[in-house]
């Protein structure tokens, strides 16, 4: 009997093993420190570091700050320092040296690489050709993100965890990850955030930035026969001077998919649907009728599965 | 045959040419429109408004040739335009490409006469470039409703256009004074930038950006330095790149909203900053930034030459609203600009016009270029008709 109560001892004690793991040394937040804020700073942006003391070992102690072996002599005594980092991929160090009452003295340091970690955002959500900004991520929507350390495309031996508020792109770190493909979320946009990391497991940089999401918008344009769309949008109001003229709704960030196959695609004139439009969905040519008066022009365009996929706008004809 | 009779037939021939009249008077618009009209079926309609924002008859008075300083060359809308100086030095004429046609005119800008140089029509033309020899154009137009991007040679003897059309799917062009074009191409992941020879009908690449929602700034030629930066959104962070033979160059500048345009020795760049649209100068040898005196949008700005000595300008002194640049991109909202020139050594903005009160009209200044004899050219985006104002007349 007293064998079987030594083997489960011991198996109990073999299960215990992965969560005593888990109090190894590293991964306790160390009594004392130099915090920086930001962690990972890029080329010329102003770090605070900090010093930590939760053990009260620095109780006493005269504190000198050296940056890049210099002295800091305004920040004596100080818990805090603030400098600027440098040239991106230059070396930097941030020292703090605790010279306690008993004459003894504690170093305390860390290197910095300051580094360019750019999250380009790329919607693919439609918007005019002669439009020369970038589209915004709808509801729904595709969207590319691509990351450019020191404006070079992350390198293939690198660790990238992507994340889109809590949830991690593609389920975990990719090597070589430095695009990811994922939809947009649900309310009014979210948080995205990339973190690099070596193979052996140590930071890169990592970066957060907001991702909006809009609902697509409409807006209408006036449409020459001879010399093409115009680049104005019609105001609120439209004021039809002769017998006809060709509107066009320019839906921005829609989804490229349902603008090119939108489910419903309707215009409306004085709350009557206008029929089926010959051409392009997207054009109206509106022809006057009797001699001056007012109408409600309306287009909707929408997507009857993704139904936050659409929008409808109306403007005013006067005539 | 009686007199009489003459009489009667000339008599029959005016009543029914008065009848004619009258009914084309009272009887004259079709009854049946096409079926692509959407009848407006004003009939049915209650609301009694009065038309409203009716807008006044600002026909413009063409005057190449005037004593103004701020003269309007054209009164279509145009899709691009050139600047061709002759040998001497002088201004030999203005080429425009008339948007919507894509046929190409020539403005002498001594005696003010316009002649159609290419008729050879390209439907749904949006917009082009033209060499500085008047040579070669790069056109880009709609077929089926896809773009299309055409090179065209003009013919000394001929108004008819040469044309090749170029199978990539252009993004960004512009035509270099060593008389070529740069163009920009979307690849999977990417925007390679290309150099085409219109003559040799060759075209080399000559760099490739890791992200495909690139904007260019491009030098005067291949070989001068290129800048790039993410397509400006004010809602999305943007990057200021340089475009090197070893890649990318990441510049001390970034923001949201960002968009920006350089030479050698400065970067002029907008962004958000805050709730307020900004505008800097950075100083890329010194690498410092200075201040920018005017509000602008920096795609309406052009440096006078490689020197970058000063920069001329559609702006306002203050007053860009939020939300730039989106609002004017989808031109929403309007600048109502002065010409400005802002001296990159002294720091100094001069007024060098003010259209409002040269012209009587409000203009919104984009694709502004420098010419040969004190002239600037731009287009007015309100109407997309081109401008030139002559920094020599006071």
């Amino acid at each position: 009997m007293r064998a079987v109560y030594a083997s489960i001892i011991v198996i109990l004690s073999l299960v215990a093993s992965p969560v005593l793991a888990q109090f190894d040394a590293g991964s306790i937040a160390p009594q004392l420190e130099i915090e920086l804020k930001p962690p990972y700073p890029k080329p010329g942006e102003e770090v605070v570091a900090t010093l930590n003391d939760y053990s009260g070992g620095a109780y006493g102690a005269s504190i000198t700050w050296v940056f890049n072996g210099r002295t800091v002599t305004e920040a004596t005594n100080q818990r805090q320092v603030t400098f600027v980092a440098g040239k991106s991929g230059v070396t930097e160090s941030i020292s703090v040296v605790l010279s306690k009452p008993n004459g003894t003295s504690e170093t305390l340091r860390k290197e910095i690489v300051p580094t360019y970690l750019d999250i380009i955002v790329e919607p693919q959500t439609r918007v005019p050709d002669f439009y020369q900004g970038r589209a915004l991520p709808s509801v729904g929507s595709v969207v590319n993100a691509t990351v450019l350390i020191d404006g070079a495309l992350g390198a293939s031996n690198l660790m990238y965890t992507w994340r889109v508020d809590r949830e991690v792109v593609n389920g975990g770190p990719l090597r070589g990850g430095s695009q990811v493909t994922f939809v947009a979320p649900r309310g009014s946009g979210g948080v995205l955030s990339l973190q690099v990391n070596r193979l052996d497991g140590t930071t890169v940089a990592n970066r957060a930035v907001l991702l909006p999401t809009v609902s697509p918008e409409i807006h209408f344009y006036e449409v020459s026969t001879l010399f093409g769309q115009s680049h104005k949008t019609v105001a609120d109001s439209f004021a039809l001077i002769g017998n006809s003229a060709t509107i066009k709704a320019e839906p921005y960030y829609l989804d490229t998919r349902v603008y090119n196959n939108p489910t419903i695609s309707e215009w409306q004139v004085g709350g009557q649907d206008a029929g089926q439009v010959n051409g392009s969905p997207y054009e109206v040519t509106v022809q006057r009728v009797g001699l001056t008066g007012a109408s409600n022009l309306r287009f909707h365009v929408r997507d009857t599965k993704q139904v936050l996929q659409g929008a409808d706008a109306s403007m005013q004809i006067n005539f | 045959m009686k007199r009489s009779v003459f009489i009667i037939i000339g008599v029959v021939l005016i009543v029914l040419l008065i009848g004619i009249w009258v009914y084309v008077l009272f009887f004259g618009s079709p009854e049946n429109a096409p079926d692509n009209f959407a009848d407006l079926n004003f009939g049915d309609t209650t609301d009694t408004n009065l038309p409203i924002n009716q807008p006044t008859n600002t026909e413009p008075v063409v005057d190449v040739g005037g004593a103004e300083a701020l003269r309007q060359l054209t009164t279509k809308p145009i899709a691009g335009y050139q600047e061709v100086v002759s040998g001497g030095g002088l201004i030999a004429e203005v080429l425009y490409i008339e948007a919507g046609t894509g046929h190409i005119f020539a403005i002498d800008t001594e005696s003010g006469e316009e002649e159609r140089v290419s008729a050879t029509t390209i439907p749904f033309t949006q917009s082009g470039v033209i060499t500085p020899t008047g040579n070669h154009v790069f056109i880009q137009a709609l077929n089926n409703g896809s773009r299309e991007f055409l090179i065209g040679t003009l013919s000394s003897t001929s108004d008819t256009l040469e044309i090749t059309k170029l199978a990539e799917e252009v993004v960004d062009y512009k035509a270099t004074t060593d008389n070529t074009f740069l163009y920009a191409v979307q690849g999977n992941n990417s925007v390679i930038g290309k150099e085409y020879d219109p003559v040799r009908h060759t075209s080399e690449t000559l760099f490739t950006i890791p992200f495909r929602e690139a904007a260019i700034s491009w030098g005067e030629t291949a070989d001068d330095t290129h800048y790039t930066h993410p397509k400006a959104s004010n809602r999305l962070e943007g990057f200021g790149y340089k475009i090197t033979s070893r890649g990318l160059e990441r510049l001390p500048i970034d923001g949201y909203g960002f968009s920006m345009i350089g030479t050698d020795d400065f970067v002029l760049f907008g962004r958000q900053a805050g709730q307020v649209y900004e505008n800097g100068l950075y100083d890329i040898e010194n690498e410092e930034f200075l201040p920018f005196l005017i509000e602008t949008i920096p795609e309406k700005c052009v440096f006078t030459s490689v020197a970058s000595t000063s920069i001329i300008c559609g702006g306002v002194s203050s007053g860009i609203g939020i939300n730039m640049p989106d609002v004017w991109y989808r031109g929403e909202t309007e600048f109502v600009d002065n010409i400005w020139e802002i001296d990159t050594e002294s720091l100094t903005a001069t007024v060098l016009a003010n259209p409002v009160l040269q012209s009587g009209r409000e203009l919104d200044v984009t694709t502004i270029t420098i010419g040969n004899e004190n002239t600037i050219y731009f287009i007015n985006k309100n109407d997309q008709t081109l401008w030139l104002l002559d920094t020599s007349i006071e």
